[in-house]
């Protein structure tokens, strides 16, 4: 592989920009992100879930280019840190009907590392 | 027809063998074409909630199986029957699509009892000479569970399967499947959930038997996980929508969330999908496959791909179709007992008994589609089969794996099949009932063999392709045998009634599910006089003609096939990689 292609290639693995060293909070969100990356890839456009990046400050079903259901549309729900940290926890009992196969994170320390991590995804 | 410029390895078929053959060779660099005659349907409807959960779209009306009335298979129990076409397939359901059945199976990896691969000699090693019957062409497949390992360890990684080790390097351990061949490494995931039923089950074959209860492995992903090929995995959420439905949650490993994603980024590779292959460019004289002719679906061009190496992983049925059709190797002939093509077609003499359990909450629709608790003291040659009059055996479990509206139904003996009644006891019953399964092994039989139909074609005027089976004496006594057992373990676990004690026999009916494990036909062996294959899975008489899937199996076993197919699918990359800078005989 050439170099520059390598370069990419760490890169593509590692959404952080290498020169700032993750905190540990959002190294901890990092590893929590790892329950959702079968699904969400912070670096390619679209899969099975929608792009994260820039989620927090977005609104729900909002993601360019993503097909939303119905429920999560109709939700405009503001993600900030609290109403993140509210779905996190269930996601079924904030927006009933969306289409995400997750049953939550119970833990509530998980849930902020999860959100700082969310946070750096730009 | 158009004939393409050559490539190094063609693959016939998308599916789950082709993916691991292929992925070892992009590993390696070699330019690799795979034919498939099904589109993708990872993005389609059956990929994504709601229409995911269309139990009449993918189940009832089999949305993903191949189509019937584009290909079917004749039927007859005996050599002086007329065939019947199966006008629809039910018995087994061969996949289509991209992953092929990898993607809606149910996920049970197994690696079977290591003696399996020399099941001749174990048997006359342990019973005599001539206890084998004659009309039981039983033989040893030529390669050792030993040499599979490896191969075991990694397909069990790349698909990160979830389950608890029977046997780590000879020490046996509690929890797991004490006649589990000896693995190198536990398990890469934890085991999925049990069930209720299951915990039962577990308990009572521990506390009135003595019976060595474990999970069942399972490629359900009890976890997120990361293969060693970086593809994911997410976590099983047990919605019931599992086995015949492709996962939405990405949490089944699946050749079309593992395999295919991964190989469209690998230089050198291709897939084409809606290319239906019809026959083989042979050249008897040369002994050489020169390439595989393929109809491209959508412009309904005729195409031919040659190849340096050509790979059959077109399931079971199309392999053995493809040779009987090339005319490459002999026919199986059932009279004198010669030739090979087509012989040795095996199923599975699978059997189950509902139970009622008035007081127990067994809530089916939280599943997956390996969420079972499964003993093997009854399986293959487990047990002492002295005096008993047959071979093989099965594994006998309790599997919970949906319970689906339309299908999930069980309901006690004696209730009316309509009206409030019928109702009633659905209410009753729906969240309290489950069934105790035998998965029952088919020995070879000499009248057991697949052939070409002289009457019927498929849509695009080939020939069908005939099946000659019926359960003969041997499964008979086997699942008799079986389901016996099943009964004993059913009573004793206390239910409130339970349903009829049916263990398989002639006649082979048609119109029931039992499993998609049709195995055979292309057999692999030490001796071309018996085999189709060689141990390396080279055919014979083409030497850049590869088989690969549960047509090489010689007979089958009591555990689902996808382990051992998966483990032969990688040796063989590795083998063809060899083979496509230095080619020749393999040994
Ligand atoms: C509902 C269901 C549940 C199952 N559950 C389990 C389980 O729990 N455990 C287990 O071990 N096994 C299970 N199986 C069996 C398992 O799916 C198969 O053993 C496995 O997929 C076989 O791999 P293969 O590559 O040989 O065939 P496949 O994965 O089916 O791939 C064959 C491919 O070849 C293609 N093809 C066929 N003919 C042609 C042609 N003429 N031209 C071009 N392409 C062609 C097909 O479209 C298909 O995509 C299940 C099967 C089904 C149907």
């Amino acid at each position: 592989m050439r170099p520059q292609f390598l370069a990419f290639a760490m890169l593509a693995a590692s959404p952080l920009p290498a020169q700032i060293a993750p905190t540990p909070e959002v190294a901890a969100g990092r590893e929590a992100f790892k329950a959702c990356l079968a699904c969400h890839d912070s670096t390619q456009a679209q899969r099975t879930g929608p792009d994260l990046r820039n989620v927090v400050g977005r609104v729900s079903g909002q993601a360019p280019g993503f097909r939303f259901g119905r429920a999560m549309k109709k939700a405009r729900l503001p993600w900030n840190e609290a109403n993140l940290d509210r779905f996190l926890a269930d996601p079924q009992a904030v927006v009933p009907g969306n289409l995400m196969p997750y049953p939550g994170l119970p833990d509530a320390a998980q849930r902020a590392h999860l959100i700082a991590y969310l946070k750096t995804l730009r | 027809m158009r004939t393409l410029p050559e490539c190094s390895v063609v693959i016939v078929g998308g599916g789950l063998a082709s993916g691991l053959v292929a992925r070892q060779l992009a590993r390696q660099g070699v330019q690799t074409v795979v034919l498939e005659r099904g589109g993708d349907n990872r993005d389609g409807a059956a990929g994504k909630i709601p229409t995911q959960r269309d139990e009449l779209r993918w189940d009832t009306r089999l949305g993903l199986m191949q189509d019937a009335a584009r290909e079917t298979y004749t039927l007859r129990r005996s050599r002086d029957a007329a065939a019947q076409p199966m006008r629809r397939l039910s018995a087994f359901l061969p996949g289509t699509g991209v992953g092929g059945a990898g993607n809606h199976w149910g996920g049970q990896v197994w690696r079977w009892a290591d003696y399996n691969m020399a099941l001749r000699t174990r048997l006359e090693t342990r019973y005599g000479r001539g206890a084998i019957p004659a009309e039981m062409p039983v033989q040893d497949w030529g390669v050792t569970y030993d040499e599979l390992e490896p191969y075991h360890d990694l397909f069990e990684r790349l698909f990160g399967v979830s389950g608890q080790a029977g046997n780590l390097r000879g020490q046996i351990l509690a929890g797991g499947n004490p006649f589990e061949a000896p693995r190198r490494n536990p398990y890469p995931q934890a085991p999925l959930e049990a069930t209720e039923a299951g915990l039962m089950f577990k308990e009572t074959v521990e506390r009135e038997f003595g019976y060595k209860p474990f999970p069942s492995p399972a490629a359900n992903s009890s976890g997120p996980y990361v293969n060693p090929d970086g593809m994911h995995l997410g976590a099983c959420q047990y919605c019931g929508h599992c086995d015949r439905f492709i996962c939405e949650a990405n949490a089944k490993g699946a050749p079309d969330v593992l395999l295919y994603p991964w190989l469209a980024r690998q230089p050198g590779f291709e897939l084409r999908t809606h290319s239906h292959v019809t026959g083989l460019d042979y050249d008897p004289v040369a002994k050489r496959v020169r390439g595989v002719k393929y109809l491209d679906l959508v412009t309904s061009e005729e195409v031919c791909q040659p190849g340096g190496a050509v790979v059959l992983a077109g399931f079971t049925l199309t392999n053995t179709r493809l040779l009987l059709g090339g005319g490459i190797g002999r026919p199986y002939d059932p009279v004198s007992g010669g030739g090979v093509v087509g012989k040795n077609f095996c199923y599975q003499a699978n059997s189950g008994i509902s139970m009622f359990f008035r007081d127990r909450w067994l809530n089916p629709f939280l599943a997956a589609g390996s969420t079972s608790t499964i003993i093997d003291e009854f399986n293959d040659d487990n047990f002492d089969h002295t005096g008993l009059g047959f071979f093989g055996g099965g594994y006998i479990g309790v599997g919970v794996t949906s319970g689906r509206p339309i299908a999930a139904r069980r309901l006690p003996p004696r209730t009316p099949r309509w009206g409030s009644a019928w109702k009633q006891a659905n209410a009753d019953w729906y969240a309290h009932s489950c069934a105790i399964g035998v998965q029952g092994s088919c020995y070879p039989h000499r009248e057991n063999y697949l052939d070409l139909d002289p009457d019927h074609t498929d849509a695009f005027g080939q020939p069908l392709l005939r099946l000659n089976f019926d359960w003969r004496d041997n499964e008979a006594k086997v699942s008799a045998y079986c389901t016996d057992r099943a009964h004993r373990i059913a009573r004793a676990m206390g239910a409130t009634q339970i349903g009829p004690v049916v263990s398989r026999a002639s006649p082979f009916d048609t119109r029931y599910y039992q499993g998609s494990h049709v195995t055979g036909g292309t057999i692999m062996g030490a001796d071309p006089a018996t085999s189709v294959v060689s141990p390396r899975l080279q055919h014979w008489d083409a030497e850049n003609l590869f088989v690969v899937g549960a047509s090489v199996f010689a007979h089958n076993a009591g555990h689902n096939p996808t382990g051992p197919i998966g483990a032969l699918a990688l040796r063989l990359g590795d083998d063809l990689a060899r083979y496509s800078s230095q080619p020749g005989r393999l040994s």
